[in-house]
C-alpha cells in the first residue's frame, strides 16, 4: 500500500525533473532566440530555475510578502527583507534559503540539484540580470505589490478542488444487482461482486463455520470464543445462528472494550503529558471509560462526537460529559519548568487540538497547513486559523462537581493516611540525621577552605551584604545543600537497607493513599476575553498576521458563502461559553457533511477487513489513496447517517456479508490477477494486535480478570524498562505496581498509558506511540518479538497457568488435555500429525526436564498439579503451552 | 519496483512487494545474503568454535527489516558511535580556548554582547575565566585543554567543530533536536533513520544499540532513541550490563537453552504442517524464531570481552576505577560496531545531576570529575578503532545537547548556553586536525558559520552515503526527513 503511495510520488518527482531539465534545455537551445553569450545563457536558467521552483508560491500569491515574477520586485525582497543583492550571491537571502544557510530551505517539497544552485549562485554574482522576455510573462499574469497583506485569500479555491471526491457529499448510487449467482442480500456483496465481476474474478468460498466464529469474536471483543462458544455454534444448525452470534457480540461489554481501543489509537489517547518529564494525568483513564460505556450503548457516532468536543456546552453539569471533551486534550503536551515561552505553549496546545480534529473526525492533514497552504489538498493556512478560532478561548479545566460532604470526607481520610506515614518518616529522617549533619559540616569547612569569598559572605549578616554579597551568599548556601545521593553515596551498608525497607514500607502505605476526588480532565472555554485569533506567518506565534474568525474549511462551503460560522454564545444558569465549539460540533456532524460519515465507516471497514476503502484511514486527501470502491463507500456513509449514526448496525452490516465470511486462503488464479487482494475476492489474513494478543493469552490461560472501567493499572515492569524511566530523584518508587495480582491480568486496555514507558510486548509488537494519531497500524515481524513472547515472565508464568488449566480439566488424560489445548488457544482439535508431534515433544522434553532436575537446575512448575503428572512430565506441559502460544496459527487470525 | 530509484528507500512491510518477495526467495537471495552475513560474522572479531554449527541453518530471512540495504551513494563510513555527552559540557574549558575570558574574569559580560538568554540565570553574574590550560597538539596543532590529555593524542583525528547551535536552553527539547532534528519530540531519532535506510550488517545483534549511564537516564529520556512514526523495529535498543544485554535475550532460566533449542525445533515443525511455501509473512515470522535464537547465541558473546587483550583493556581504562564504567561501554561500542552493528549510541551521564555534564554549580568539580570518566576511553576507543582498520569505515561523533555560557551560575558554575557549542567528529572519511567554526571572544555566541543540528544530521548521513532529501518516510500526509527542510552538508568536514 505505502509501496504505490511512494511509487506515485517518484513519478511525480521524476516528472518534475523531467520538465524541469525540459525547461531549462529549451531556453538554452532554442533556435528562435538565436546565439547567446554564457552570461545571458545563464540567466535565462537562473530565471527558468526560479519560475519552475518558486512561483507557485512566491508568484502572485507572494507568500512572505516575496513576488519572484520580475526582477523589480524580487529585488524589492519580502518580510524578511531585501533577497537579491545583485553581485553578491553569498549575502543574498535568496542563495542562502536555497542552500539552506537560511531556514527553512527552499524550495519546499523539492530540492535543487547542485548545478541549478549554482546557477543562480552566478547569476546573482553576475548581477541578477533578467531576460526582458522572459518578465512580461510576469507582468501580463498580474502587478506585483510587496507591500501586499499576506492575504486570505492567498490561493483560490477552484471549482476543480470542489470537486474533489471527498469534499463532494456522498449520494447513494444504485445498489448493483447481479442476475444468477450468487444470490446477494448484503448490499455489501452487491458492490464487491460487481467490481470482482468487472476483474474477472469472484468471491472464495466461505470459510468453514469455526474460523468464521474466531475471526468475528476477536473481530468483535479482541478475544478468542472459548470452546463452548464454538461447539454451541457448530450444533445450531439454525439459518440465523451466524447472525444471532453477531448480535450476541455486539452485546457483550467486550465489545466496547475492543473497539475502545481504535477509537484510543486515533486520538493518540495517553495518560501521561509524554516529553521529558511525562507526567501522569491523574484520572485521564475516565475518558477512556466513557469511549466504552458509549460504544456499549451505541451512542450515535454525530452524538459521541458532539459530545467529545463540546460536552460542556451540551449539558454543563453532566460530569460524564465534561469527561468526554477530553478528546481534545488526549494528546501529548509539553509541559517543562524553566523560562518558558507561554505563546509557544499556547499554539503547541491548539495545534494538538487541530490534530485531533483534522485526523480523527475530518481524516484530512489540517495540521500541514498551520505553517503554509496545504501542498497537496486546498486547504489554506487561513483554514487551519479559522479552525483553531473554535478553540480561541477554551484550555484544560479539571472540572470537578462541587461535593462538599466528599470533600471533608477525603480531608479527613488524608489525614489519617499521614498520620500512618508520620512514624515510617520519622525513621527514614532518623537514619539520615546524622549523615547530613556530618555533610554539611564537610561542606562547610570545604567552602570556608576552597571558597573564602563566598564563605564570608554567608559569615555576614545578611542586613549588611553588598548587592553582590548577597548573590554570594545565595550560591554559597546552595553549596551546603545536600542531595539524596550525596547521602546514598554515605550511608552506612546496614542504614542502606534499613532506609531502603523504610522506604518500601513509605511507597507501600501509599498504595492505598484515599481515593482523590472524582475529576474530569475536560476542555472548557475559561479564557476572557476571548483572544484574537491570528493567522501566524509559518507557524510562529510571534508573527501575527491578518485576523480571523471561527470558519469551516473553505473548500467544504459553498464558494459564495461567508467565511465566518453562525455562532450562538451558550449561557446555561452559571455556565457562560463562547459556542464556538458547539458550532464547530454541530457543523462537523450535519448529515450532509461529505468527510465525517465517509472517514468513519471507513474506519470500521479498516478494522474489520484489513485495510480501508481508503487504505489511508487518517488521510482522505490527494495524498492519501483513493477508495478501490468509492461507490460502496458512499452507500455506507449514507446508509450510516440513515440509520441514525449507528456504528453496531454498520458492524452487523459489515460482518453478516458474504464478503467478510470468505476464507484467507490464496487462489492462485485469484492471486496472479490481484496479488493484493484490492478487491477482496478473498477476506484478508490478519496478525493479532499487540492488546489482542496479551489479552488472548490470559483469556486462554483462563486468567483475565473480566472487570470494566476504573483507574488504569501498572503491571510489573521489567527492571530494564524500569531504567528507562527518567528522573533526577531518587528512583526507588517510579513504577508503583498495583497490590493485586488479578488486576495485573485486566485487559490491556486498562493498562497505565505512559508515553514513555510502554510495555516491551506491546512495543514489539507495533503498539502506537501515543504522539500523533494512528489510524492503521503496521504489522512488523522481527526477532525482538520472538524474544519477548518466547522468553518473557509474563509468558512463562501464563504457560505455567494453561498447563495447569489443561492438565486439570481433563484429569488425568493426556489426549484429552492436548485437545483441550488446542482447543482454548485455536479453537480447534489436534490433526493426528499435530498429536504425533505434540507427544514426542512432550516425552524429549520431559526427558530433559528429569535430567535438569536431577542436576539441581530450576524448571517450571505448575501450580496445583495432580498427582498423575510428575514434576519433569508437568515442565513438558509449560513448554508445550508456551510454543502453542507462539504458533502463527495463534499470532495471525484466518 | 526499482527500490533505489532516486526518490525513495521505501518502506520495508507492503503488501505490493509480495511479488518481488517471491522473485527474490525463488532466486535464493536471501539464502545468498545469509551466507554472506555468518561469514561476514565469523571474521568479525575472536573466532568462536561455538558458533560454527550455525552457519549451516536453513536460511529464511529475506524479509527481515533490518537486512542490509545499499546506499544511496559510495559511503565514506558504515557506522556511527555517536557520544552523547550529557547535559552539556563547556566549549571553554574543552576545545574553545577563551584567553580573553580567562582576562575577564569577575568582570561583567560587556553590554555589546547583548543579554543572556538561558534556563536559570538572570541578568548580571560575572563572566568566570576557565580553570584550565589549553596546549596545542598533534601535526596540526589543534588546541585541547588538559582536561582531555588523552583525547588530545587523538587531535589529528579530530574535526572540532566550535559553532554549533541548537534552539532551546531547556535540555530535553535541545536534546531532542541533536537527535531528530526537532524541539518536539516524536520525531524518529538517528539511528532510527539510519537503520531504516540501510538495515544492518548483523542480524544477530539489534542494528540500533544504546548504552545509558548506569545511574540514570538522560533527561529526554527514552524519545531520544525512538523511532516515531517508522516502523519500531528501528528503536534503539538499550544494552544492559551483564551477560544478557538485551531484554528477554536468555531464556527463563526455569527453561534453559537446549530445552529451548527442542522447544524452537518443534514450533518449527508444527508452524510447517500448514505452511505454504508462497507464504512470505508466515516464513518471516518462523524465520524470525532463528533470528531470535541466533541473537541469544551471539548477543552475550558481543558483550563478553573476557577475552580482549590486556593491553586493549588498559588502553580503555577498563582496569582503573573511574574509567572502568564509562571505559567499559566504550569498548562494547567497539565489539559491536565490529560485528556489523550500525549505530551507537553511547551516553556519558544521567540520572541525579551530579552525575551529568550539567555544571550549574561548579564547573571545575564537575567537568573534573566528567572528564576523567571518559577522556582516556574516549581516546582509547579512537586508537582501537584505528589499529584494527576500523576508524576508516567508523563515524564517531561526539557532543551534547548545547554548552555553557561565558558568565558565571551560582558562583563556580555556567548556565546552558545553546548559541555556541562544540562537536567533534573523527573517522568515517572525516578529515581530522582542524577547526571548523569560530566563536566569538568569550565564547558565547557563534561568529559566521554555525551549525544546527540538521547540518550536523545532512553530515553524518552524506558520510554514509545516504542524501538527506532522499531518505523519506510518508507520514500523516508528509514526506517526512531526518533533516526536514534540509540541512547543509558541512563539506569542510571531510574535503
Amino acid at each position: 500500500m505505502a509501496g504505490r503511495r511512494i511509487l506515485k510520488s517518484i513519478l511525480v518527482s521524476g516528472l518534475a525533473l523531467f520538465l524541469c531539465t525540459q525547461l531549462v534545455e529549451k531556453h538554452t537551445n532554442s533556435p528562435l532566440l538565436g546565439k547567446t553569450s554564457a552570461a545571458e545563457d545563464n540567466d535565462r536558467r537562473a530565471v527558468g530555475i526560479i519560475r519552475q521552483y518558486c512561483l507557485q508560491c512566491h508568484g502572485a500569491d507572494g507568500m512572505g510578502g516575496l513576488d519572484l515574477r520580475t526582477r523589480e520586485s524580487a529585488v524589492r525582497g519580502g518580510e524578511r527583507g531585501v533577497v537579491i543583492k545583485p553581485g553578491r550571491a553569498a549575502d543574498s537571502l535568496l542563495f542562502q534559503f536555497l542552500t539552506g544557510k537560511a531556514s527553512p530551505r527552499m524550495p519546499l517539497g523539492a530540492e535543487l540539484q547542485a548545478v541549478e544552485i549554482d546557477v543562480i549562485r552566478r547569476w546573482i554574482d553576475e548581477g541578477a540580470n533578467w531576460p526582458a522576455d522572459l518578465s512580461t510573462l510576469a507582468s501580463s499574469a498580474g502587478g506585483a505589490d510587496g507591500n501586499r497583506q499576506l492575504s486570505l485569500t492567498r490561493r483560490k479555491i477552484t471549482a476543480e478542488h470542489r470537486g474533489y471526491w471527498a469534499f463532494q457529499t456522498p449520494v447513494l448510487s444504485d445498489v448493483p444487482v447481479s442476475t444468477g449467482q450468487p444470490a446477494l442480500s448484503n448490499p455489501i456483496d452487491a458492490f464487491i461482486f460487481s467490481k470482482l465481476k468487472k476483474e474477472g474474478l469472484t468471491f472464495s468460498p466461505p470459510v468453514d463455520r469455526r474460523t468464521l466464529l474466531r475471526r468475528v469474536t476477536f473481530d468483535l471483543t479482541g478475544l478468542p470464543p472459548t470452546p463452548e462458544e464454538i461447539n454451541a455454534f457448530i450444533e445450531d444448525r439454525a439459518p440465523d445462528a451466524y447472525e444471532k452470534v453477531v448480535q450476541r457480540l455486539l452485546a457483550s461489554p467486550r465489545y466496547g472494550e475492543r473497539w475502545a481501543q481504535h477509537w484510543l489509537d486515533v486520538v493518540r489517547f495517553g495518560e501521561t503529558n509524554g516529553f521529558e518529564l511525562d507526567n501522569d494525568r491523574e484520572q485521564a483513564w475516565r475518558y477512556r471509560d466513557y469511549v466504552v460505556k458509549s460504544l456499549n450503548q451505541d451512542k450515535p457516532y454525530d452524538q459521541f462526537i458532539r459530545e467529545q468536543i463540546a460536552g460542556d456546552e451540551l449539558e454543563p453539569d453532566n460530569f460524564e460529559l465534561r469527561v468526554a471533551t477530553g478528546f481534545l486534550r488526549a494528546g501529548p503536551q509539553h509541559v517543562v519548568a524553566g523560562n518558558q515561552d507561554l505563546a509557544v505553549n499556547r499554539q503547541e496546545w491548539l495545534t494538538e487540538v487541530m490534530f485531533g480534529v483534522g485526523n480523527g473526525v475530518l481524516g484530512l492533514t489540517v495540521g500541514c497547513a498551520r505553517c503554509h497552504d496545504h501542498k497537496f489538498d486546498p486547504i489554506l493556512q487561513a483554514d487551519f486559523y479559522r479552525l483553531q478560532a473554535f478553540f480561541a478561548a477554551s484550555d484544560n479545566v479539571d472540572y470537578q462537581p462541587p461535593n462538599a460532604e466528599a470533600a471533608s470526607a477525603l480531608k479527613a481520610a488524608q489525614a489519617a493516611h499521614h498520620e500512618k506515614l508520620k512514624p515510617v518518616k520519622e525513621q527514614i529522617a532518623a537514619i539520615e540525621r546524622p549523615y547530613i549533619e556530618r555533610l554539611k559540616a564537610e561542606k562547610r569547612d570545604k567552602l570556608e577552605k576552597n571558597e573564602p569569598v563566598f564563605a564570608s559572605a554567608l559569615a555576614k549578616p545578611a542586613e549588611q551584604r553588598t548587592e553582590l554579597e548577597k548573590q554570594q551568599a545565595k550560591d554559597a548556601q546552595r553549596m551546603l545543600n545536600v542531595s539524596w545521593d550525596e547521602i546514598l553515596a554515605v550511608l552506612s551498608p546496614e542504614d542502606r537497607t534499613r532506609r531502603a525497607a523504610f522506604r518500601q514500607q513509605m511507597h507501600h502505605l501509599n498504595l492505598f493513599s484515599p481515593e482523590p476526588l472524582p475529576k474530569a480532565l475536560a476542555v472548557s472555554d475559561t479564557i476572557t476575553p476571548v483572544p484574537a485569533m491570528h493567522l501566524l506567518k509559518a507557524g510562529d506565534p510571534h508573527r501575527k498576521s491578518d485576523e480571523v474568525r471561527p470558519g469551516f474549511l473553505t473548500v467544504l462551503l459553498p464558494s459564495q458563502a461567508e467565511w465566518d460560522a453562525a455562532i450562538t454564545p451558550v449561557e446555561k444558569g452559571e455556565f457562560k461559553s463562547t459556542g464556538r465549539k458547539l458550532a464547530l460540533a454541530n457543523w462537523l456532524v450535519r448529515p450532509d457533511h461529505p468527510l465525517t460519515s465517509r472517514v468513519m465507516v471507513n474506519r470500521l471497514w479498516h478494522y474489520h477487513f484489513g485495510r480501508g476503502i481508503v487504505p489511508t484511514p487518517n488521510d482522505f486527501g490527494r495524498n492519501g489513496q483513493p477508495p478501490t470502491h468509492p461507490e460502496l463507500l458512499d452507500w455506507l456513509a449514507v446508509e450510516f447517517v440513515r440509520t441514525g449514526w449507528s456504528l453496531k448496525k454498520m458492524h452487523y452490516l459489515m460482518v453478516t456479508s458474504r464478503t467478510y465470511r470468505q476464507g484467507t486462503e490464496v487462489d492462485p488464479r485469484s492471486g496472479a490477477k490481484d496479488p493484493d487482494n484490492r478487491w477482496y475476492w478473498r477476506m484478508n489474513r490478519q496478525r493479532l494486535d499487540a492488546e489482542t494478543l496479551r489479552d488472548s493469552t490470559l483469556a486462554i490461560a483462563g486468567n483475565l480478570t473480566e472487570q470494566i472501567g476504573g483507574p488504569s493499572i501498572r503491571v510489573p515492569l521489567e527492571p530494564e524498562v524500569y531504567d528507562t524511566i527518567f528522573t533526577e530523584a531518587e528512583p526507588d518508587n517510579l513504577w508503583p505496581v498495583h497490590p493485586d495480582q488479578r488486576q495485573h491480568w485486566r485487559r490491556s486496555l486498562y493498562l497505565i498509558r505512559k508515553r514513555n514507558v510502554r510495555l516491551p510486548m506491546l512495543v514489539a509488537f507495533d503498539s502506537p506511540d501515543m504522539m500523533s494519531s494512528c489510524g492503521a497500524r503496521t504489522a512488523s515481524t522481527h526477532a525482538l518479538q520472538s524474544l519477548t513472547i518466547l522468553n518473557s515472565d509474563f509468558m512463562l508464568l501464563q504457560s505455567r497457568l494453561l498447563a495447569a488449566r489443561v492438565l486439570w480439566e481433563a484429569t488425568g488424560d493426556r489426549d484429552r488435555a492436548l485437545t483441550r489445548l488446542y482447543e482454548l488457544a485455536l479453537g480447534r482439535q489436534p490433526l493426528l500429525a499435530e498429536r504425533r508431534l505434540a507427544r514426542e515433544f512432550l516425552a524429549g522434553q520431559t526427558r530433559i526436564v528429569a535430567e535438569r532436575i536431577k542436576r539441581g537446575e530450576p524448571v517450571a512448575a505448575v501450580p496445583d498439579l495432580s498427582p498423575a503428572y510428575a514434576a519433569a512430565e508437568a515442565a513438558a506441559w509449560v513448554d508445550l503451552c508456551l510454543a502453542t502460544m507462539n504458533m502463527n496459527e495463534f499470532i495471525y487470525l484466518k | 519496483m526499482d527500490r533505489n530509484s532516486r526518490n525513495e528507500i521505501p518502506h520495508w512491510a507492503q503488501t505490493s512487494d509480495r511479488r518481488e518477495f517471491l522473485t527474490r526467495a525463488a532466486n535464493g537471495f536471501g539464502a545468498l545474503a545469509l551466507t554472506s552475513l555468518l561469514a561476514k560474522e565469523a571474521t568479525a572479531g575472536e573466532p568462536d568454535a561455538r558458533f560454527e554449527g550455525d552457519v549451516g541453518r536453513p536460511a529464511t530471512t529475506s524479509t527481515n527489516p533490518l537486512a542490509p540495504r545499499a546506499p544511496h551513494f559510495t559511503p565514506k563510513a558504515k557506522s556511527v558511535i555517536f557520544l552523547f555527552m550529557v547535559g552539556g559540557p563547556s566549549q571553554m574549558e574543552t576545545f574553545d580556548p577563551k584567553p580573553v575570558l580567562d582576562r575577564m574574569h569577575g568582570e561583567m559580560l560587556p553590554p555589546s554582547f547583548g543579554a543572556v538568554q538561558s534556563q536559570f540565570i538572570k541578568q548580571g553574574t560575572p563572566l568566570l575565566g576557565s580553570a584550565w590550560k589549553f596546549g596545542k597538539y598533534g601535526q596540526s596543532g589543534l588546541d585541547v585543554s588538559e582536561l582531555f590529555p588523552h583525547v588530545a593524542t587523538c587531535a589529528d583525528d579530530l574535526a572540532v567543530i566550535r559553532s554549533c547551535y541548537t534552539e532551546s536552553f531547556v535540555h530535553a527539547p535541545a536534546m531532542y533536536q541533536m537527535m531528530s532534528g526537532r524541539v518536539l519530540a516524536s520525531h524518529p531519532s538517528l539511528g532510527s533513520w539510519v537503520t531504516y535506510g540501510l538495515g544492518s550488517e548483523s542480524e544477530n545483534l539489534p542494528a540500533y544499540c544504546v548504552m545509558t549511564q548506569p545511574e540514570g537516564l538522560p533527561e529526554g529520556g527514552a524519545p531520544m532513541w525512538g523511532s516515531g512514526y517508522l516502523p519500531t523495529v528501528h528503536q534503539g535498543t538499550v544494552l544492559r550490563n551483564g551477560a544478557t544485554p538485551i531484554l528477554h535475550l536468555a531464556p527463563p532460566k526455569e527453561i534453559g537453552r537446549g530445552q529451548q533449542r527442542q522447544l524452537l525445533d518443534y514450533l518449527r515443525q508444527v508452524n510447517q504442517l500448514r505452511f505454504r511455501e508462497e507464504d512470505d509473512e508466515m516464513a518471516a515470522r518462523i524465520a524470525s524464531y532463528e533470528l531470535a535464537w541466533r541473537m541469544q547465541q551471539h548477543a552475550p558473546e558481543a558483550v563478553d570481552f573476557s577475552r580482549e587483550t590486556a593491553a586493549t583493556r588498559a588502553l580503555y581504562g577498563v582496569d582503573e576505577r573511574e574509567t572502568r564504567e564509562f571505559g567499559t561501554r566504550c569498548l562494547l561500542a567497539r565489539r559491536l560496531v565490529e560485528r556489523g552493528v550500525r549505530f551507537v549510541l553511547l551516553f556519558s551521564g544521567g540520572g541525579p545531576v551530579s552525575v551529568q555534564w550539567d555544571a550549574h554549580d561548579n564547573i571545575k568539580s564537575n567537568h573534573d570529575q566528567m572528564c576523567r570518566w571518559t577522556d582516556k576511553p574516549i581516546a582509547g576507543l579512537l586508537k582501537d578503532l584505528k589499529s584494527r582498520g576500523l576508524l576508516d569505515s567508523t563515524l564517531v561523533i561526539w557532543g551534547s545537547e548545547f554548552g555553557r555560557t561565558p558568565v558565571s551560575e551560582n558562583g563556580k558554575g555556567r548556565d546552558h548556553n545553546p548559541t555556541a557549542f562544540t562537536m567533534w567528529m573523527a573517522g568515517g572519511g572525516v578529515k581530522g586536525g582542524q577547526v571548523i567554526g569560530e566563536t566569538d571572544e568569550l565564547g558565547f555566541r557563534t561568529v559566521g558559520e554555525r551549525y544546527h543540528p540538521r547540518d550536523i544530521h545532512a553530515t553524518m548521513l552524506h558520510l554514509l552515503g545516504l542524501d538527506q532529501m532522499r531518505l523519506t518516510y510518508l507520514h500523516n500526509g508528509r514526506n517526512e526527513r531526518l533533516t526536514d527542510f534540509g540541512g547543509s552538508v558541512i563539506e569542510k568536514v571531510f574535503t
